[in-house]
């Protein structure tokens, strides 16, 4: 079987995509979510690889993957500062514990 | 290159975020109130300008590279919005605010969270769009967990942060599949439809549909907005969501091929009724004043995406015009009822140094004590559940009107449908006018503080806006047509 | 073959990343899958951008989560989930078929061979709005996370609730009823 580099960086970015939902539905660590997050995130960068590499416009996928690497670290950076304060707060990570809200 | 004044409508209130945190570390907080409403008085003259000028030219355009800016019809519908609301809800802060940790970082934030969303209101590039889309929720993140040593608002701002997050990685893939499939980015161009495109299509609704509180994709909402800061509030409800909207509106436009416009606007159509119902039935549940209209902020968009569904289903520019319409009397009501509750919330707890969420009982006789606020409040609520002389009533009208006029049956039936929810609506709303006027005060109201005047001043220009526009809603015709003319050319 | 490797490796990184008990070693996988991530992209020509991911997702990103651990402290939740396990790996395999299927119009598009431009150019020139909008999201979000992690005015006050917390956190309810408007 030989499949081309496109079809691989495709269908890893939807598999990755796949575990990164999967992680977000189980984890009820507030960091793991994080996380999981990345993951997602790393595979729309992969999806931005097949897809400047099949219209052989690589250029363009590297100037958007490198905004997407910033502007995910600044997402990352904030959900981790969210997840320090709601560590000192509530004194714990648990997500499940997060229940002021109801209703 | 040429600097077009637009341009200076983005510039201004971005360039001065940073200025205006670094002003208030170095010169306190009063500093930084000041350049704030500075910078936002100072973004007017520009908006005026480029006002003027797109009343001879449909769009104006600047190219930086290969990526263009573009202003148009709906640019300028979005950046009156944003700022006018903007600059009421900074005011309102001012007395609301004083005093917090970390209010040059409020408005810093809120200064940048207003020219990303003039920005994305511009931007004629799909991935363009999605930095502007990412900075608003990035602006958005901090503003509305503001309060961080309160549990209740560190959790809406977790849920806020993880839903948009994730949605905004399927924006991604949604536009990395455009760019896979068609190699371009730019907006407005025409293609025929294959399932990649669908498949594209799907994952930006979603994406963008979690910023835009299409339900079910709405859980985030409640929270958000009812435990951020009263501006921010106003401003999430009466801007951000709108703003995904818009984003979702532009960026599925080239996506859409000949045939598949009219079934994306079936697929509004249903977000249409999923909205209205859910929206409304669960704000009827409602004890907390500030949840409540964050729940009935779903069943208006519920009205806008009933009018653009429609607009796409049939092609008619009526009921496009009729939603933009309703973008900006609902910005304008739900910014003055969130700002009227802040204010009633501000005098009965925060003024008194105790924090708890103002009930529909605490508003029991508020009118004797705070008139005016009262006056407001009901003017809001009342024009949200389109009362005739407000403006709620023109913009539903104008869109129940727009869906009738295409004669289709199913069409008839929705708008009957909404009509009957907006009555529904009446049954949360009047309960709320009916204990304002009631005759003993609580005891919450018996405590109160005083409402000083500059919390007073956005109330009292926006409920008189609220009445005007209802009275005479053809003064801005020419901003809705112009916006529903350039949102249609988009999907041609 | 290599991509194909590699993207596997990731893969399975990713998966231990979810799966890790302790979070520490969760965010050593994420750094496997960020590293393998970046190879796959030096293979397919987008070589600049895979230095970028390498130093920023695998590295940055990294110090970053092991920071924030020691701030928060590791813990590792076990209990009942929201959703079961095997829910979820089927409503999270359905979304990803769903789109190989749907989606899998842009590999039958075969290209000749990579290229790299210059990604500078493309950054500083051709979509210069992009990157300028995108240094307004930095200092925004620097703005925002200063704001996060600012002390609140009740920190001393906090930190006996929060003694009082870890002591009894089974049955923990936290401050429910302090909610703000």
């Amino acid at each position: 079987m030989n499949l081309p580099p496109v079809a691989i960086a495709w269908f890893g970015a939807m598999i990755l995509f796949g575990v990164g939902l999967y992680g977000l539905l189980v984890v009820r660590n507030l960091i793991k979510l994080v996380v999981a997050l990345q993951i997602l995130a790393k595979a729309a960068m992969l999806a931005f690889v097949a897809a400047g590499y099949a219209q052989q416009q690589m250029g363009l996928a590297q100037s958007m993957i490198a905004l997407i690497i910033v502007a995910d670290t600044v997402v990352a950076v904030i959900a981790l500062a969210l997840a320090v304060q709601v560590r000192r707060r509530y004194g714990t990570l648990d997500v499940r514990q997060l229940t002021a809200l109801r209703g | 290159m040429v600097v077009h004044p637009f341009l200076w409508l983005i510039l201004i209130p971005l360039a001065s975020a940073p200025l205006v945190y670094l002003a208030g570390r170095l010169g306190g907080s009063a500093v930084a109130r000041g350049l704030a409403l500075l910078a936002l008085l100072l973004t007017g003259a520009p908006l005026i300008i480029t006002a003027q000028d797109l009343i001879s030219q449909a769009t104006l355009t600047v190219a930086l590279g290969m990526v263009q800016l573009k202003f148009d019809g709906l640019s300028l519908l979005l950046a009156v919005v944003a700022l006018g609301l903007g600059a009421c809800a900074s005011v309102f802060s001012i007395p609301y605010m004083a005093g917090e940790l970390g209010e040059e970082k409020y408005y810093a934030a809120l200064l940048g969270m207003i020219g990303f969303i003039i920005g994305l209101g511009c931007a004629a590039d799909l991935f363009n769009l999605w930095v502007w889309f990412e900075a608003m929720a990035v602006s958005s993140y901090m503003l509305v967990a503001f309060y961080r040593d309160q549990p209740a608002s560190l959790e809406a701002g977790v849920k806020y942060l993880v839903q948009s997050a994730v949605g905004s990685v399927l924006v991604l893939l949604g536009i990395a599949a455009v760019f896979g499939e068609t190699g371009r980015l730019t907006l407005n161009h025409t293609t025929t439809a294959t399932t990649g495109l669908l498949a594209a299509g799907a994952l930006m609704t979603v994406g963008f549909g979690v910023k835009a509180a299409l339900v079910p994709l709405h859980t985030w909402l409640p929270d958000a907005h009812a435990q951020a800061p009263s501006g921010i509030s106003a401003m999430l409800s009466g801007v951000v969501i709108e703003a995904g909207l818009i984003a979702l509106l532009r960026a599925i436009s080239p996506v859409l091929g000949e045939d598949s416009t009219a079934r994306f606007g079936q697929l509004l159509l249903l977000f249409a009724v999923l909205n209205m119902t859910l929206g409304n039935v669960l704000a009827l549940k409602q004890t907390q004043v500030k949840r409540m209209l964050a729940f009935s902020s779903l069943g208006h968009v519920g009205y806008m995406v009933l009018g653009f569904g429609a607009a796409a289903y049939t092609g008619q520019l009526a009921a496009a015009q009729g939603s933009m319409f309703h973008l900006l009397t609902h910005g304008l009501m739900k910014g003055l009822a969130f700002l009227s509750a802040g204010a009633l919330l501000y005098a009965l707890y925060v003024a008194n140094g105790t924090h708890g969420p103002l009930t529909v009982q605490d508003l029991n006789g508020a009118s004797q004590r705070y008139p005016l606020v009262a006056l407001t409040l009901s003017v809001a609520v009342l024009g949200l559940a389109g009362l005739p002389p407000l403006a709620g009533f023109m913009s539903k009208w104008q869109i129940f009107v727009g869906g009738v006029q295409a004669d289709d049956p199913l069409l008839v039936v929705l708008v009957v449908f909404a009509a009957l929810n907006s009555v529904l609506s009446l049954a949360y709303y009047a309960p709320l006018v009916n204990a304002l006027y009631r005759r003993v005060p609580s005891e919450a109201v018996q405590h109160g503080k005083a409402v000083s005047w500059a919390m007073m001043a956005p109330l009292v220009i926006l409920s008189a806006l609220v009445v005007v526009l209802g009275v005479w809603p053809a003064l801005v015709d020419g901003l809705s047509g112009p916006a529903a003319r350039a949102l249609l050319a988009g999907w041609q | 073959m290599a991509e194909l490797v590699c993207v596997l490796v990731a893969i399975i990184c990713a998966v231990q990343a979810i799966r890790a008990e302790r979070l520490l070693h969760s965010a050593l996988w994420l750094a496997g899958a960020s590293a393998f991530i970046a190879m796959i992209f030096y293979s397919m020509g987008a070589r600049e951008v895979a230095i970028i991911e390498l130093s920023v997702g695998a590295g940055l990103v990294t110090i970053l989560f092991v920071f924030a651990i020691s701030v928060a402290g590791d813990e590792h939740n076990v209990g009942r989930l929201a959703v079961p396990r095997a829910l979820a790996a089927l409503l999270a395999g359905l979304c990803a078929i769903g789109l190989l299927w749907f989606a899998s119009g842009v590999v039958s598009i075969v290209p000749n061979a990579p290229q790299s431009t210059g990604l500078t150019q493309m950054l500083w020139r051709d979509r210069a709005l992009d990157t300028l909008v995108q240094v307004a999201l930095v200092y925004t979000g620097v703005i925002g996370l200063l704001g996060l992690l600012q002390a609140g005015r009740t920190e001393v006050d906090v930190h006996h609730t929060e003694q009082s917390e870890i002591q009894s956190q089974h049955d923990a309810t936290p401050q429910a009823e302090r909610m703000h408007g």
